[in-house]
């Protein structure tokens, strides 16, 4: 049974996750790969994390967040574990007005189509 | 193939007619950019410039001369989308034919199409780095390939392919591209250039 503490730590954990989801889709935009290599290997960190304690649920509630970059990264990883609501949200990413984020979410559903997509 | 002052027969390489340049044109009269109707062009069917380079020409059938009677496309096509040439390039699509410049290194793509426009860049769609190898010069330093976009963009789109992505496994974007083919990569190439605001 999750105590107070596990659940701060979790809720610290994702926010964490859309902080580094967040500042990703900003270096993308602007053009600064160092900063977005960085920010991915912080998600990817993260990710395993929640993996490895079977918190992957605590990323569902990013699929509704105001940034497409956070909801492109939560929806790209919860493809592993809730793939129905993880397309819904790419699918409409993919569809909007061009911008990384929807060319990320096109190829992400690509990939995943192809059962090419990993996850960290 | 018609070409704007002679036909060319693309059986033999040659002009049908004599080179109204005459000996200016060098000593084969009947020549067609030096036999390589891929890596040279000569819209007019009136010079095969040394090195691609117009301004080698005689005068009367020099860029500005070209231009001057150029009344046909200034774009080139990709997999049926229109890309401008910059004003002052020598046109690349031929009256009737289609034939597209490309060339064996990128110097000599600038040395014949001139460099990018102030606040510009040329933009490979199919990137150079380790296709060169794989896919030819030809077909990497072509005017189908090759674009001027805003240096901002430029730059945008190259730190984009330094970038892992969530759909590229833990690699490079210029990492998971490098195994696909020459029409995935354009494919891609052309995504990129509309999702960074370049096509609308």
């Amino acid at each position: 049974m999750m105590n107070n503490a596990d659940a701060d730590r979790g809720d610290r954990t994702v926010t964490k996750y859309a902080a580094a989801a967040a500042l990703h889709g900003k270096a993308t935009h602007e053009g600064d790969s160092d900063l977005a290599n960085r920010s991915y290997e912080e998600l990817a960190s993260i990710y395993r994390s929640l993996r490895e304690r079977g918190e992957r649920d605590r990323l569902l509630p990013l699929l509704e967040h105001a940034d497409p970059a956070v909801r492109g990264w939560a929806a790209a990883h919860a493809l592993e574990f809730a793939p129905e609501r993880a397309v819904t949200v790419l699918t409409a990413l993919a569809s909007g007005p061009p911008s990384p984020e929807r060319l990320t979410a096109q190829m992400t559903l690509q990939e995943w189509r192809k059962g090419k997509l990993t996850f960290p | 193939m018609h070409r704007r002052f002679r036909e060319y027969d693309p059986a033999t390489g040659q002009f049908t007619q004599e080179d109204p340049i005459g000996l200016a044109g060098g000593l084969n009269l009947y020549g067609f950019a030096k036999g390589d109707p891929v890596n040279f062009s000569d819209p007019f069917g009136l010079c095969p410039p040394k090195d691609n380079n117009v301004n080698d020409c005689p005068a009367e059938s020099s860029r500005s001369f070209w231009d001057r009677l150029w009344s046909g496309p200034r774009y080139v096509e990709v997999n049926g989308e229109r890309y401008p040439i910059t004003a002052g390039a020598v046109p690349d699509v031929v009256p009737g034919g289609g034939v597209v410049r490309a060339f064996r290194s990128f110097g000599a793509f600038k040395r014949a199409m001139g460099a990018a426009d102030e606040g510009m860049q040329w933009h490979h769609i199919v990137e150079q780095a380790g296709n060169v190898e794989r896919f030819g010069a030809e077909a990497i330093h072509s005017a189908r390939n090759l674009l001027q976009v805003p240096t901002a963009i430029h730059q945008r789109i190259s730190a984009f392919y330094s970038s892992k992505q969530a759909f590229t496994g833990g690699q490079t974007v210029r990492m998971w591209l490098r195994n696909q083919s020459f029409s995935e990569q354009m494919q891609f190439g052309r995504d990129v250039l509309r999702n960074f605001g370049m096509i609308p």
